[in-house]
């Protein structure tokens, strides 16, 4: 058992010291740490103390789709190898090596990803790509490196940034980047010739979780017939299948839930015009017609503010349903939608 | 145009003379010949056409022959034509109904095609002219047999230029009279175009006489009023190419009544090639685009092998009356059957029980089929079980037995019982608290999804969706009434109406085939495709087990074909025929028989004597096919999958599941 190792922590500190650590192989290399430490004695004991420190990670992020992506896949790494166990410290021990092998091997992935991708960016395109992540650079940078040219809009992506972090990194490798807002997409798409979308997790039909923004990106797409191209390591593949946005495990009932409307006005609203005598949704319009707008303008304002601090109750992320997405490029190929369905299926039966 | 139908109802009707068949045949021939027409597109013409008729001859034979017809062949026998589905030839009694029905109402509304006005005022000479005929000595030698004279009906039914062709069977006299006039009438005035038709009609002509014989007996008791009627075929004939004459500009005038002439003759020609077919098709009610299908099977022991075990074919009966109904009830009733037999199997001498097993089992599988054709959950554990029987043919009998029975068992528990409790709980997730679900029918696992998340507290309303002619969610909305689900139900037809409050739509399956494609009730495919229309998810219920790997495009290349019976005679149906009544009464004191003969003929719900309309066939499809892109994600006992996943798990998992 791991009594005196905290697996959360070892994860917060892989992903700080190690940036280009992707959070699925970080948790994998976390639990790996854990298995090293582990001093269970049964099997059960073990099943159970991996279990549990998985769950403990998921719950230790908010966002945790592709987190419990790698931890289910090591969990059913480790219980589809149960079986055939003689010996169970040497059990532990090939466990031990195969996760290592595994996590090198996951950095692997993202070049192989980049080589299968870039014969989909032709000379002289646009591309539309957004927020930031990991293999859609890559891919861009070996594209770049390949002697492409090509343009990037790379939306802002206002809620982490991640805008500005790509176009750096892009710029860097010599690719004309330009950052647009999140509401600019529908601006630049006829002039776009292919968007280009990570992943956080790519799910059992083969739609797709991604920060969010990616969902109306990919309707604009499908509205304009561009192609929509997500570009994903297949340990983000999670067995999930959202019927919506609403669907999906980072949903809770605060999520965009409508803040009540009197919290401030208690006391303003009353105090500014005592006529109004109960506070509503009502008073508040009328407040802010009435002469004395300064003071409600300031509620209101102190309202935004709230709102910003309450800023939880934004979704990070949505879900892009398979029928807008043209193909995913994957370490296990250049899939279609149906065929990660296929994959995971493969995977986890 | 009038002139021309006048003629053709006549010169039968001089016929009709000598053979009491005619007065059906006149009556039937005149709104034939507007029929043809409709069915090459020049519906107002016909309408006009029988409008005239109707109305200003009011012959109690015309309107007999209409009255008997039901309000609601008109719209089948337009609908076939439409598709093809109807022999041209044969078209006839059903285009009388239609014009007499559409009659009033069409007078009512101005038609496009001038022939209106022209119908109105051909009306009173189209009268004249049968004045003129009747009065005109018959002349015996051309009527032609009572048989002919209908058969000259039939012709004349299908295409307007057969009229002429029977007519020339006789061959100068009536023959040209009728050929005469019917030209003009059909070509818009041009007697040329009217003998051109003629011609290649004649062998059709000779088919319909065929068809005509079996029509007899119907057209004799409406003939007996007609038979006063003189019927001279020539005079008759130069009486009517007058008024032909004197109408052939305003005819001429518009295109629309040339053309059908013309389309006739191809009509003529695709319906000889056809006929064949067409008339096989006629005598057993079958449609032709499902004539591949097996027809629907009633229940029927006689036909069953001695040595069938009760059991099965209790299960056999039960499956033919649709008492056991829905794939899994099927599958395990029918397992339960064969686990019986197994256990009474007593091994013959010099055999081995596994290895006459399979041939102990056939005749029971075959007697099934003649039941109701295998479901796909039934074929699928049978190949299961006749698998299993081959892989272990060496066992000593006891061995074998037992073995055989535990694997039943074990596919009903694994395959079937306990597959629907990993569907239902992992549709648990997918129901929240709020929801509106639509669901379709009745399926089991649907109706135990539902039930368990009634149990387990989440509050939601469902909205049952039903349709004719089983009413199977009904079933469901007793259960779940029962259970205190809040419900509501609806008929299919208001789909459009409830589906837009609805947040999931919930369905059963009958299978799940390769291409990802749900093949399910009647219905289902609206549901699915209306609610993918508004973005709403549609959620599948299926076991693995009734996966197939077969692949269908479209629900006609396999379908199952229920009785006929049971969309017309239902006490719903009393409804439309007392309108019919009301309409015939309304017409006018000379239909008075018509409206009396009609009442007698439709004690049992106005189209319970269906089987007696010569153009009306029925067709109750039992299942419809939803092509995947309707279908959001399928639950199974191996979890959530999109549809298209259907080969990936036949790959994948089926043979582990065999193992």
């Amino acid at each position: 058992m791991a009594e005196n190792f905290d697996v959360v922590a070892t994860y917060k500190t892989l992903l700080l010291t190690s940036p280009e650590l992707s959070m699925p192989v970080a948790a994998i290399q976390s639990l790996v740490e854990l298995i090293k430490h582990s001093k269970a004695t049964t099997m059960s004991e073990f099943m159970l103390s991996i279990k549990d420190a998985s769950q403990q990670l998921k719950s230790s992020v908010r966002n945790s789709i592709s987190l419990s992506a790698g931890c289910d896949l090591f969990l059913r790494f480790v219980t589809r190898n149960s079986q055939d166990v003689a010996d169970f410290e040497s059990w532990k021990r090939t466990l031990i090596v195969r996760g290592q092998s595994f996590v090198e091997k996951a950095d692997a992935c993202r070049y192989k990803i980049a080589d299968l991708g870039v014969p989909f960016i032709k000379d002289g395109s646009v591309i539309l790509i957004h927020a930031h992540s990991r293999v859609v650079s890559l891919l861009l940078q070996k594209a770049a490196e390949n002697h492409k040219r090509f343009k990037v809009f790379v939306t802002e992506s206002s809620q982490t940034q991640g805008g500005i972090q790509s176009a750096k990194v892009l710029r860097a490798a010599g690719i004309p980047t330009t950052i647009i807002l999140d509401a600019a997409v529908g601006y630049v798409i006829d002039k776009v010739d292919m968007v280009l979308v990570g992943a956080e997790g790519v799910v059992e039909n083969g739609g797709l979780i991604n920060q969010i923004g990616s969902y109306q990106m990919a309707i604009v797409a499908k509205a304009t017939n561009k192609p929509f191209y997500a570009v994903a390591e297949s340990y983000k593949f999670v067995r999930l299948f959202p019927l919506n946005q609403y669907d999906l495990p980072t949903y809770n009932a605060d999520t965009l839930s409508f803040q009540e409307l009197n919290v401030d006005y208690d006391e303003n609203a009353p105090n500014a015009d005592g006529s109004l005598g109960t506070v509503t949704g009502k008073t508040r319009s009328l407040a802010s017609d009435s002469p004395l707008t300064a003071t409600s303008q300031a509620a209101l304002h102190m309202k935004v503010s709230e709102d910003r601090a309450s800023q939880g109750s934004n979704p990070l992320v949505d879900y892009t349903p398979p029928n807008y997405i043209t193909l995913l490029f994957t370490d296990l190929g250049v899939l279609t939608p149906s065929g990660v369905s296929d994959e995971l299926i493969k995977l986890y039966l | 145009m009038d002139p021309k139908k006048k003629t053709v109802g006549f010169a039968p009707d001089n016929d009709v003379n000598t053979a009491d068949l005619a007065s059906p045949g006149s009556s039937n021939n005149s709104s034939t010949v507007g029929s043809p027409v409709s069915a090459l597109g020049n519906t107002p013409d016909i309408g006009t056409h029988s409008v005239t008729f109707s109305a200003t001859t009011a012959e109690p034979r015309t309107i007999n022959a209409a009255g008997s017809r039901s309000s609601y062949e008109p719209m089948k026998s337009s609908y076939e034509e439409q598709w093809g589905l109807t022999d041209r030839t044969s078209s006839s009694s059903s285009s009388a109904g239609k014009a007499h029905k559409l009659a009033s109402p069409r007078e009512g509304s101005g038609f496009p095609n001038s022939n209106k006005d022209q119908a109105a005022g051909s009306n009173k000479k189209d009268t004249k002219g049968k004045r003129n005929s009747a009065s005109s000595p018959g002349n015996p030698g051309t009527s032609s047999t009572g048989k002919e004279s209908g058969s000259g009906k039939a012709s004349g039914l299908c295409i307007q230029p057969n009229v002429g062709a029977s007519s020339k069977d006789s061959p100068q006299s009536g023959g040209t009279a009728s050929a005469g006039s019917t030209g003009p009438g059909s070509a818009g005035g041009k007697p040329d175009g009217s003998q051109k038709p003629s011609a290649p009609s004649q062998k059709s002509m000779t088919k319909a006489e065929r068809r005509e014989l079996q029509e007899k007996q119907k057209a004799e008791k409406a003939a007996r009023v007609s038979a006063g009627l003189p019927a001279s075929g020539k005079k008759a004939a130069q009486i009517v190419s007058q008024p032909n004459s004197g109408f052939s500009p305003n005819p001429s005038k518009s295109l629309a009544t040339s053309f059908p002439g013309v389309e006739a003759e191809k009509a003529i020609a695709a319906a000889e090639s056809t006929s064949q077919a067409k008339r096989r098709e006629r005598l057993t009610k079958e449609i032709g685009l499902f004539a591949h299908l097996d027809p629907p099977k009633f229940a029927n022991t006689a036909s069953a092998p001695k040595d069938l075990h009760p059991a099965v074919v209790n299960v056999g009966l039960q499956m033919a009356q649709f008492k056991i109904c829905g794939a899994n009830a099927r599958c395990v009733a029918t397992l339960n059957a064969f686990r019986k037999a197994i256990q009474d199997y007593q091994t013959p001498p010099n055999n081995t029980l596994s290895r006459h097993m399979q041939t102990y089992l056939n005749p029971h599988i075959s007697y099934l089929v003649t039941c109701r054709p295998m479901a796909v959950s039934m074929g699928n554990a049978i190949r299961y079980l006749k698998y299993e029987i081959g892989k272990n043919l060496e066992l000593p009998d006891e061995d074998a037995r037992s073995l055989f029975l535990e694997k039943i068992d074990n596919f009903i528990r694994d395959r079937i019982t306990m597959a629907d409790q990993v569907i239902t709980s992992l549709g648990l997730q997918k129901i929240q608290d709020g929801d509106v679900i639509l669901t379709y029918a009745r399926s089991s696992v649907v109706e135990g999804l539902l039930l368990a998340a009634h149990a387990k507290g989440i509050k939601f309303k469902v909205i049952v969706v039903d349709s004719r002619p089983r009413f199977e969610g009904k079933q469901l909305l007793r259960a779940l009434a029962n259970a205190g689900v809040p419900c509501t139900y609806v008929l299919l037809t208001a789909i459009g109406h409830v589906m837009r409050e609805v947040s999931k739509v919930i369905l059963g399956a009958h299978s799940l085939l390769s291409n990802g494609a749900l093949y399910s009730r009647a219905g289902t495919a609206v549901v699915a495709m209306s609610a993918h229309e508004r973005k709403i998810p549609v959620i599948v219920c299926c076991e693995t087990y009734k996966f197939s790997d077969r692949v269908q495009l479209d629900s006609f290349v396999q379908n199952e074909i229920g009785n006929p019976d049971e969309l017309v005679n239902d006490q719903y149906n009393n409804y439309g025929h007392s309108s019919t009544r009301y309409h015939d009464s309304v017409r006018g004191s000379s239909s008075s028989t018509a409206a009396a003969t009609n009442g007698t003929k439709g004690s049992g719900g106005v189209l319970s004597d269906w089987k007696e309309l010569r153009d009306l066939k029925l067709l109750n499809l039992l299942y419809d096919l939803t092509p995947s892109e309707f279908v959001t994600v399928v639950i199974t006992e191996v979890g959530l999958i999109p549809c298209t996943s259907v080969p990936v798990i036949l790959r994948e998992f089926l043979p582990m599941m065999q193992q």
